[in-house]
């Protein structure tokens, strides 16, 4: 027992050095084996995920908790007009949506006639709820608390509302991590709504932070792209699903290199105020085979 | 002189400063990720981690400062980054440096921990701004030193205003529990 325990006091005190070095070796082999092989990684993300997420899940459900509690607070007559604003629209909606119901009956029936596929999908959505986001504020990626067991798979799109968040980026048994399309790592290929002009929609951290916006690239010079057009995702994507809003474009000019266009584009989704997103539980390669 | 069946080996001494540490490293990663993102300024949130972190160097010295470091950017990198080992790296040889301020340590100093905070939150946010921006050519360092690693800094300080005392007492409280009968 004696002789153990010094053994292993000297092996504590003896050498941090070394100890250090032999760590910066573990990191760098860690780096690179889970660079090479992400998939071998999977199992160990899905483990500690797995642990994780159940407490980011209750934390958030107090703090949820909270804020309603709070909310109920907010004075009554807010609440009222804000009531009524919103009966006022949703008579406005409903009369709307009765006429696109009848228009889309319509665009059935001349479908079929002409034995067209629909163009859009209604996609199969699962709702998921936000929990936790990335503890750098380098990046926008950020867990949602539906994992493999909801059938979530690597590669399904995220929305919101009705825009754009992002892609599934690694799932595990009860989470899943999404990179949104703001993310300064994300590109996405998009094309212009009404003359399907394609272009890139590639995240960009600084103009995130300083003008809300992000990037867009890619626009041939012939495109017919004008300000507030609606940028959807295109059909060339291998990952996105065709036709997701992504957002509207703004400030279309020509290249440095005068052979295409660079413009910004107003994200359709609000990020800062993001709680529930949609999940599409449809992947694009079985889309394409379909 | 307790007798020997009462007596805390030096064992059980590592093992519960582990269990404690480990504890501090779990709830400040679930804090940082799900509450500070709510309470975020100038959108970016506190590193709670380098906190606990810079204390445990500060307090126990380099073996202590760069496994907890090894840890908590473990931790960071499973659950958020693809390549795993980066984050770890940083905050490996951050704890480690920053534990040589063990020999001058001092109960009643919080100044000096703070500006190794402040020092330790810079070299983490340069080293990531460098491996993840620069490396993919984003070479406006001023933007990103004035808008992110500058209110990083500040919050980050901030913040340790309020956790340091809170893992320093809980380490003083370790100290008198466990570590009395040596």
């Amino acid at each position: 027992m004696k002789r153990r325990r010094r053994r292993k006091r000297i092996e504590f005190e003896f050498n941090p050095k070394y100890l250090w070095i032999f760590c910066i070796v573990f990191c760098a082999a860690l780096m690179f084996l889970s660079y090479r092989f992400p998939e071998r990684f999977s199992g160990v993300k899905t483990v500690v995920g797995n642990v994780i997420t159940p407490m980011q899940r209750g934390i958030n459900s107090v703090g949820r908790g909270i804020s309603n509690r709070l909310q109920a607070f907010q004075s009554v007559k807010k609440l009222q007009a804000e009531n009524e604003a919103l009966r006022l629209e949703n008579d406005g909606l409903k009369v709307k949506n009765q006429q696109l119901t009848q228009e889309k009956r319509e665009l059935d029936g001349l479908r079929q006639l002409y034995e067209l596929d629909a163009k859009y999908i209604d996609y199969e959505k699962v709702a998921a709820r936000i929990i936790a986001s990335d503890t750098n504020n380098w990046f926008y990626s950020f867990i949602v608390d539906k994992g493999t067991q909801d059938g979530i798979a690597v590669g399904m799109n995220v929305l919101a509302g009705s825009g754009l968040v992002g892609i599934i980026s690694e799932a595990g048994d009860n989470w899943a991590r999404v990179r949104s399309i703001i993310d300064d790592n994300s590109n996405v290929s998009g094309m212009s709504m009404d003359t399907q002009d394609t272009c890139i929609v590639s995240g960009d951290l600084k103009l995130m932070k300083e003008q809300g916006v992000i990037r867009v690239e890619m626009i041939s010079m012939d495109a017919a792209f004008r300000d507030d057009v609606e940028v959807v995702t295109s059909h060339i994507s291998d990952k996105y699903l065709q036709g997701i809003l992504i957002g509207y474009i703004r400030d279309i000019e020509v290249d440095f290199s005068n052979m295409t266009k660079t413009a910004y584009l107003i994200p359709a989704v609000d990020f800062e105020h993001l709680d529930e997103v949609l999940i599409v539980t449809e992947l694009k390669d079985a889309y394409d085979f379909d | 002189m307790p007798t020997i069946s009462t007596r805390i080996t030096g064992k059980d001494k590592t093992l519960i400063r582990f269990l404690m540490i480990t504890i501090q490293l779990i709830v400040c990663f679930l804090l940082q990720s799900t509450v500070m993102p709510a309470i975020s300024m100038a959108g970016v949130v506190p590193d709670l981690l380098l906190i606990l972190v810079i204390t445990v160097a500060y307090t126990r010295g380099r073996v202590g400062g760069m496994l907890t470091g090894l840890a908590a950017g473990l931790l960071t990198d499973i659950c958020f980054n693809e390549m795993v080992g980066l984050c770890a790296l940083f905050y490996l040889c951050i704890g480690y440096l920053a534990g040589y301020s063990h020999k001058v340590y001092e109960e009643r100093d919080y100044l000096f921990p703070m500006l190794m905070i402040a020092v330790g939150e810079f070299l983490y946010s340069f080293a990531y701004y460098v491996a993840y921006f620069l490396l993919r050519s984003r070479t406006e360092l001023g933007y990103y030193f004035v808008h992110l690693i500058l209110p990083r800094i500040v919050y980050t300080v901030l913040a340790a205003a309020l956790l340091y005392p809170a893992f320093h007492w809980m380490h003083r409280f370790l100290v008198r529990v466990v570590d009395k009968e040596d």
